[in-house]
């Protein structure tokens, strides 16, 4: 009977641990209409109930784009979560592919963070944020 | 007589048994061994916390704010709009009490500075290379001088980049706590005016668990 619990509570373990590599994604693009709620990509439901993307901004500072994505904690818990960006240029091609690392930080409880970046050249017009939980 | 065969009996009998537990332990730990020494390739993007030292995504989150801080400063824009600025990139100091390559943050942040097509560079390690080179080609006789690259045509480097890296630790018995903080400064060389200087702080803590693992 242990036993069984014990591999019951391991294989639980294993599923959470397989969450933490899915999260949210959203697209943001530098012309037209600003709606990113059509880009949002969920792929770990969970964490989209406890965090949300409350803004998604773009402006170009030269000719290289800058970006802020606002992500707020709806629940009353800090949450530890990574963010990525990736860049795309004008035809969809993926620019500068590893030179993004995922970057952690602490989202305390019901309470909003700024994800900011900037695109590695001027060939950038289309980003895209990963957000997953750790 | 019998009795004594049968306690000689069982007393095999035990000893059978025992073997086998200690088989079935040994075969185990071969098998858990066997289980631990698995190599497979890691994203080299991902955030890696073994210990509280200065790591991958240290230098990581450090070079991309520095990067993205510079290509956005206002006047570092007005610069780099019409031109391509030369720099050069001295040492940052590492102030910390750990062995760190700096060498290794500077790379990674000239070579994103060059990607973005925004700054070109000058490298000081390859002085002593591209003189003992050119040095051959003007006099050994062996180069063609039409074909040869000049003495004294180098574009000197107009902006200089430099910093620092320090840190704070702080212990006790169930708790150890590192500040890192990252300066770096880009100064014109021909005024010695600091253009731009961004910081880059981290904080990492380690928290001994109630078990004492």
């Amino acid at each position: 009977m242990n036993i069984m619990k014990l591999s019951a509570l391991f294989s639980s373990v294993v599923l959470l641990a397989g969450c933490a590599t899915s999260g949210i994604e959203a697209t943001g693009k530098t012309e037209g209409d600003p709606e990113y709620a059509k880009h949002l990509v969920i792929h770990n439901e969970p964490l989209a109930n406890a965090i949300t993307i409350t803004d998604m901004k773009s402006r170009f500072k030269g000719d290289l784009l800058e970006v802020n994505v606002v992500l707020s904690n709806l629940t009353s818990s800090d949450k530890n979560i990574q963010y990525r960006f990736a860049w795309y240029d004008g035809d969809d091609f993926e620019v500068e592919q590893e030179g993004r690392s995922w970057i952690p930080v602490v989202l305390h409880g019901k309470s909003s963070t700024t994800m900011h970046a900037v695109a590695p050249n001027p060939s950038v017009k289309t980003y895209k944020v990963n957000v997953r939980e750790l | 007589m019998r009795l004594s065969e049968q306690s000689v009996q069982t007393a095999a009998g035990k000893k059978l048994k025992s073997a086998g537990v200690l088989l079935v332990a040994g075969l185990l730990s071969v098998s858990l061994v066997g289980c631990s020494k698995s190599i497979k390739y890691g994203d080299a993007a991902e955030v890696e916390t073994t210990t509280t030292g200065f790591g991958s995504t240290d230098l990581q989150q450090i070079a991309a704010k520095m990067v993205d801080s510079v290509l956005t400063f206002p006047p570092v824009v007005e610069i780099t709009a019409k031109r391509r600025p030369v720099m050069f990139v001295d040492t940052i100091k590492n102030k910390t009490t750990e062995h760190i390559d700096t060498e290794s943050i500077t790379d990674t942040i000239s070579t994103k500075l060059l990607r973005s097509g925004k700054f070109r560079f000058v490298d000081m390690t390859k002085v002593a290379a591209v003189k003992q080179q050119l040095d051959y080609q003007s006099d050994s006789g062996m180069v063609n001088q039409n074909a040869a690259m000049k003495m004294g045509q180098q574009v000197g480097a107009e902006y200089m980049l430099y910093g620092n890296l320090s840190s704070i630790v702080k212990r006790n018995s169930s708790r150890k706590d590192v500040y890192y903080k990252f300066t770096l400064k880009l100064m014109h060389l021909q005024s010695g005016i600091v253009e731009w200087s961004d910081e880059k702080e981290i904080r990492k803590s380690k928290e001994k668990s109630t078990f004492g693992f």
